[in-house]
């Protein structure tokens, strides 16, 4: 796939906060090709980010986006009385050297929001992108919410690179993603149609019960799929909300009389909670490595497999190797095998082991022999003790603390502990919901069969058949193998046998070919992003280790690492984009809400290194303390500037009589100086 | 003398595809700590099903009894590989379990005579393959039987109770430390 594309322009038509404003990129400088957009808090950012995700992607509104864009502006200060004009966004693309303008039509009552695109050739009421465009972008979220960053949420765990994000955007831009959809759809389809136009070879009944169960088995699966999207957009929700009581309750810590003592408490209870997890890891690891026990429980062992080579065994001769004789018809010695020598050398065959067993014995003995102990258990083990007791101490600590409070704010402590609870207990049951819906390893699946597939399983752990039975299945896989094998019923019934095998050969090799090129790509991109990443200096030397389960990280000891400071993962993201975007020779946008919202200070040099190796556009949503976080990237040298503001607004945020409405500045001195307060306001 | 396990002809070099099992309260165990906010996630079950089996195979130096491995019904599945954390270390968790396997068959380290290669050999043979968890589907329920034996263990002094991996490690290194 080859698609060059840039942002050239964004607008805003009565919508939020703004009334009509166009804005436009490379103002100050042609050659920069990074943008940034300062607006106060709460003007609509985020939500210019989240249309842009849905935008891009084709993707419907939900009533919740819907309702943050309903216009707001002006109305709530009753300086105008209504609307003034078609509420819109659009944004304007150039791809290769041709513009495109798509964007969203909303109704006066922000229910609905038609799409639109304005191409070079006409205007269309639909998506009608560029091809290629179409093809990197169309039904891929995952890619938008990649490349429109919010940094709400980053540095938490790492779930924005998660294995369906980066396994979907992979396929889409490896252009595997047909081959899917022919496995998937097309060669279905076309066995069922053959299968209906054939002559019928089983009985009408036979026909009829299994026709039955399949359109129970298809319903099955959309509805499935269906519970699946919701449960994954309700688990995205819900730790947003999470993240978002979590805020509130150091909030209300900061907020205190104790507030220094919350705060000292709180940072070693982090730096104690760390090490926690840091030294269980790092047993856990120890533990699974037999060779770490002490050597009273491993030197047993490595006496015994000594003792073995000693004793020469196993003394067996490959039986490849006699066969291999067998077949020359001549010893290694140079004589002629007849009968006696052909007997013996079978007799010996039959009891030999094959070439692959030997060698796995061989290597055995070798591993055995060369293990040495890489981490003392005992140790480790009366380290994790020490620092669980410290933990302990300062959760006790924090628990007093909060005891010491007054009863108003010890009950917004307790309210919000017990919301942190509720959200934790729902995250955790969508969590497993997801997994008992999408889980396609078939050990997981059988040892969950009681919840997962109920009677959809035989006894003898065969698909059912029955329709009633096949209803109760929850796992999309399972259902899969369940469709499987009544496509093979009703093709034997209707006499297709060889079409529907040929179908099934056709869809091994697609699905072959796309693991390959999956496992290919991301080799790929794997090491294209370690020489992006080695230009943001890591701390700790991180660097992409796996995509095949997601994205996961290792630092310089080879422990893979999950979580992510923001700057962190900036930069992880921004690495993977140019790799990818380097492996696909795509050039793509990215946009970044709040670059340095809630960053360390600490880590604001990695945020900078991040913003200044990318390669690509890129545009940034800033509020004004972010612009003094970071000043010597907000420079003439870095980015062209861009202000929103009133036309009446004052430098210090201050409103005159009639606040007038918003405009674009693209000059420094109004970025410079622009001081608005920092609380949230239109 | 040793008690040699019969192996056909045909039996002899296919391959067997099988899955580790390991009893519903383990699973459970490690379901409760994976979920626990507050605790360090196990991993993949099988992680678990190690460390059980490790001390199985450990404590069976000092009794030898061998609990009823979970039945071959559906249900109790698990995985058919070493996946998680044990994949690295896949070749040492077998060479112990064979240790454990030919000693248990009476080729402990003083019966290891050339005379008894055939014999040997007869065994590896039965008990490893080159696919999967590299281990022939009797491999795979030896394993299973030192995971139960673990597991009854940890039951017994009560480390089932525990719901967060920290303390459950610290309690699990010292139980190892008595064998020592």
């Amino acid at each position: 796939m080859a698609l060059n594309c840039k942002i050239t322009g964004m607008n805003w038509k009565w919508i939020i906060n703004f009334e009509d404003i166009h804005w436009k990129a490379n103002q100050s400088s042609k050659k920069i090709h990074a943008e940034t957009i300062l607006a106060r808090n709460g003007t609509g950012k985020t939500t210019t980010l989240l249309l842009l995700q849905h935008l891009f992607a084709n993707e419907e509104l939900s009533e919740d986006l819907l309702e943050r864009v309903k216009y707001r502006g002006l109305l709530s200060t009753k300086e105008i009385k209504k609307i003034d004009g078609v509420p819109e966004f659009s944004v304007d693309i150039k791809i290769g050297t041709k513009t495109w303008t798509l964007g969203y039509k909303f109704d006066n009552k922000f229910s609905t929001a038609t799409i639109f695109t304005q191409a070079p050739e006409g205007y269309y009421d639909s998506y009608e992108m560029h091809a290629e465009f179409s093809t990197a972008f169309e039904n891929n979220h995952e890619l938008t919410k990649l490349l429109f960053f919010d940094t709400q949420g980053a540095g938490s765990d790492g779930r924005r690179m998660n294995k369906k994000t980066i396994d979907e955007t992979m396929k889409i831009l490896a252009n595997i993603k047909v081959l899917d959809h022919a496995r998937e759809t097309y060669i279905p389809d076309f066995i069922e149609a053959e299968r209906k136009k054939s002559d019928k070879k089983g009985s009408e009944t036979e026909k009829k019960l299994a026709e039955q169960a399949m359109k129970r088995c298809k319903s099955t699966i959309k509805q499935l799929n269906e519970k699946l999207k919701k449960a994954e957009e309700d688990l995205g929700s819900k730790r947003e909300q999470l993240d978002k009581v979590k805020e509130n309750i150091k909030g209300a810590h900061d907020n205190s009389k104790f507030r220094d003592a919350f705060k000292e408490t709180e940072l070693l209870l982090l730096k104690a909670r760390n090490k926690v997890k840091g030294t269980t890891k790092e047993l856990l690891n120890a533990l699974m490595d037999p060779a770490n026990l002490s050597s009273k429980l491993w030197r047993p062992v490595q006496d015994y497999y000594q003792q073995l080579s000693k004793s020469r065994i196993p003394t067996a001769i490959a039986s490849e190797y006699l066969s291999s004789v067998l077949y020359e018809g001549e010893c290694i010695c140079g004589n002629e095998i007849h009968g006696k020598e052909e007997k013996n050398i079978k007799e010996r065959m039959n009891k030999s082991m094959g070439l692959a067993i030997l060698s796995e014995v061989y290597i055995m003995k070798d591993k055995v022999k060369d293990s040495k102990v890489t981490s003392d258990i005992s140790l480790l083990g009366s380290r994790l003790e020490t620092e669980r007791t410290a933990r302990d101490k300062l959760e006790t600590k924090l628990a007093r603390l909060e005891g010491q409070l007054g009863k108003k704010e010890r009950k917004t402590l307790d309210e919000l502990g017990k919301s942190q609870q509720r959200l934790e207990d729902l995250i955790s049951e969508l969590e497993d919901n997801i997994e008992m819906y999408s889980c396609n390893a078939m050990g997981k699946i059988r040892s969950n069969k009681k919840v997962w597939l109920e009677r959809s399983m035989t006894i003898g752990g065969d698909t059912a058949s029955k329709p009633e039975y096949i209803g109760e299945c929850k796992n999309i896989y399972w259902l899969k193998q369940i469709k499987n094998n009544l496509d093979k019923k009703l093709s034997s019934i209707a006499g297709i046998e060889d079409l529907s095998n040929a179908g099934e050969a056709i869809t091994d090799v697609f699905e072959a070919v796309e693991i390959e090129v999956l496992a290919h790509i991301q080799n790929q991109v794997i090491t294209e992003s370690t020489k992006h990443l080695a230009k943001y200096n890591m701390q700790n030397e991180l660097r992409i280790h796996s995509l095949s389960n997601g994205l996961a990280c290792v630092d310089a000891n080879g422990n893979v690492q999950k979580g992510f400071s923001t700057g962190e993962e900036l930069a992880i993201v921004f690495s993977f984009i140019s790799a990818l975007s380097k492996v696909t020779e795509l050039s793509v946008p990215m946009i970044v809400d709040n670059p340095t919202k809630g960053a360390d200070p600490s880590k604001l040099r990695g945020i900078q290194d991040s913003l200044q190796g990318f390669n690509h556009q890129l545009i940034l949503f800033i509020y004004a303390t972010e612009r003094n976080t970071l000043p010597s990237y907000f420079n003439k040298k870095n980015v062209n500037p861009c202000t929103l503001m009133r036309e009446n607004e004052k430098m210090d945020g201050t409103d005159g009589k009639k606040r007038g409405r918003y405009k674009i500045n693209y000059d420094w001195k109004t970025f410079d100086n622009y001081h608005p307060p920092t609380k949230e306001g239109v | 003398m040793a008690k040699k396990k019969a192996v056909t002809e045909e039996g002899k070099n296919a391959e067997q595809s099988g899955y580790f099992r390991f009893c519903d309260g383990a699973k459970s165990f490690v379901a409760n700590i994976n979920k626990n906010p507050g605790s360090e996630k196990i991993g993949p079950e099988i992680n678990f099903y190690w460390l059980c089996a490790q001390l199985g195979l450990i404590a069976y130096s000092d009794d030898d009894t061998k609990p009823k491995p979970p039945s071959t019904g559906t249900g109790n599945e698990m995985i058919d590989e070493f996946a998680g954390e044990t994949r690295h270390h896949q070749i040492l968790i077998r060479a112990f379990l064979m240790y454990r396997y030919l000693s248990g068959m009476n080729f402990g380290i003083d019966e290891l005579e050339e005379d008894s290669a055939e014999d040997i050999e007869i065994l590896m043979d039965g008990f490893l393959q080159t696919t999967g968890s590299h281990l022939k589907n009797h491999g795979m329920k030896e394993l299973d039987i030192f995971a139960q034996k673990g597991w009854d263990l940890l039951e017994d002094r009560g480390l089932n109770h525990i719901n967060d991996l920290e303390t459950f490690l610290v309690s699990y290194v010292e139980l190892l430390g008595t064998y020592c």
